[in-house]
């Protein structure tokens, strides 16, 4: 988890608390407890400053993949539950104001296949699985209630697969996509990125833009 | 797009809800008057710069709209018939939020989120859409290295 994303250590902050940018590009994973599963869901604590890259389970790559052993796995969104279209209320005691990372799964079958969950359930630790899905009975409004002990809130019924939840970051690889069909077509040029935007700092660095 | 760009994000831009429409010229006028900086990545996510991506795309293909070449080009191909674009206050068959008791809005999705979090999907088109991206039925291989 944390493929591609470019990540600064703590210790590299100016005094005034920023962070220098040109830094590799690092791969990093995590040993996350997690917090719920369910057949496709894997909900794993993360910090809501996102400024601690050790203790998180994102790495700042919301919508990017989730990996195991070398395998694109599933797709990794950072929900801060605040926020989010999908129920959700952190357990008292249990990481109070903490965002949650819902990593999902494409293939409901990996988790026994893997015997991820029977490994889940005696180890209570799991790297970085995940899953998405509804996977429930019911029909008409679709609330989400990951375990039998989620609260449950009147007129709502469970998600099932013709639930749609909203993709939140995972939607940037439509648009990353996007970009390259374009690129593939010969739609794009090699012009200053600032000249497509009129919001990025013009450096004069070129990139493999577009018009 | 790097966390590095300078660009800040949602919580940098007083002027900016995600919860709000917005139009280009607002935006732009918005994110211009906080000056670039360059922070912690994982504190600038960055949602304007892919929002941004949005204007180069629309030019690209004679001013369509983002959405819609990600329904001609993507969706539809690959018969992600359960997927859309935007704001699915109408739609059915969407999921609802909740904080604590309380059902709590979806963010704005047609201005305010485009092409940083504007999908809408189960979990069979996301399904196929991975699919896609792991073998060349949708990009070259070549794109991917």
């Amino acid at each position: 988890m944390g493929y591609g994303t470019e990540v600064a250590e703590i210790r590299d902050r100016t005094a005034e608390g920023r962070f220098p940018s040109g830094k590799p590009i690092v791969r990093r994973y995590t040993t996350e407890i997690g917090q719920k599963l369910t057949d496709q869901i894997l909900q794993m604590n993360a910090t809501s400053t996102i400024l601690a890259p050790a203790v998180e389970t994102c790495f700042g790559d919301s919508g990017g993949p989730a990996m195991r052993d070398g395998y694109v796995v599933g797709d990794n969104e950072l929900r801060i539950h605040q926020q989010l279209p999908l129920p959700r209320r952190v357990p008292a005691g249990r990481h109070p104001g903490r965002a949650q990372l819902a990593a999902r799964l494409h293939d409901r079958s990996f988790l026994s296949e893997q015997g991820v969950a029977r490994r889940f359930a005696n180890l209570g630790t799991l790297g970085l699985l995940s899953g998405c899905g509804p996977r429930c009975e019911g029909s008409g409004d679709h609330g989400w209630r990951p375990t039998a002990d989620w609260p449950t809130h009147a007129d709502e019924t469970m998600t099932n697969a013709a639930t749609r939840l909203q993709l939140c970051s995972v939607s940037k690889q439509f648009a990353a996509a996007c970009i390259l069909l374009l690129a593939k077509k010969g739609h794009l040029v090699d012009d200053p990125v600032a000249i497509g935007s009129p919001l990025l700092p013009r450096r004069g660095s070129r990139s493999r833009s577009r018009t | 797009m790097t966390h590095t760009a300078g660009l800040g994000h949602w919580p940098d831009y007083a002027a900016i809800d995600p919860a709000q429409s917005i139009d280009d010229d607002d935006f732009v006028a918005a994110v211009r008057a906080r000056p670039a900086s360059h922070r912690a990545p994982g504190s600038a996510l960055l949602q304007q710069s892919w929002l941004r991506a949005a204007g180069p795309c629309d030019r690209a293909s004679q001013r369509t709209d983002l959405c819609k070449i990600r329904d001609r080009e993507h969706l539809r191909p690959l018969e992600m018939v359960d997927t859309f674009v935007g704001n699915g206050n109408d739609r059915d068959a969407v999921a609802r939020g909740y904080r604590g008791a309380d059902e709590l809005p979806s963010w704005e999705l047609d201005c305010a989120s485009k092409g940083a979090g504007d999908i809408w999907t189960t979990a069979r088109d996301l399904d196929r859409w991975d699919r896609a991206l792991l073998s060349d039925a949708l990009l070259p291989i070549a794109s991917r290295d």
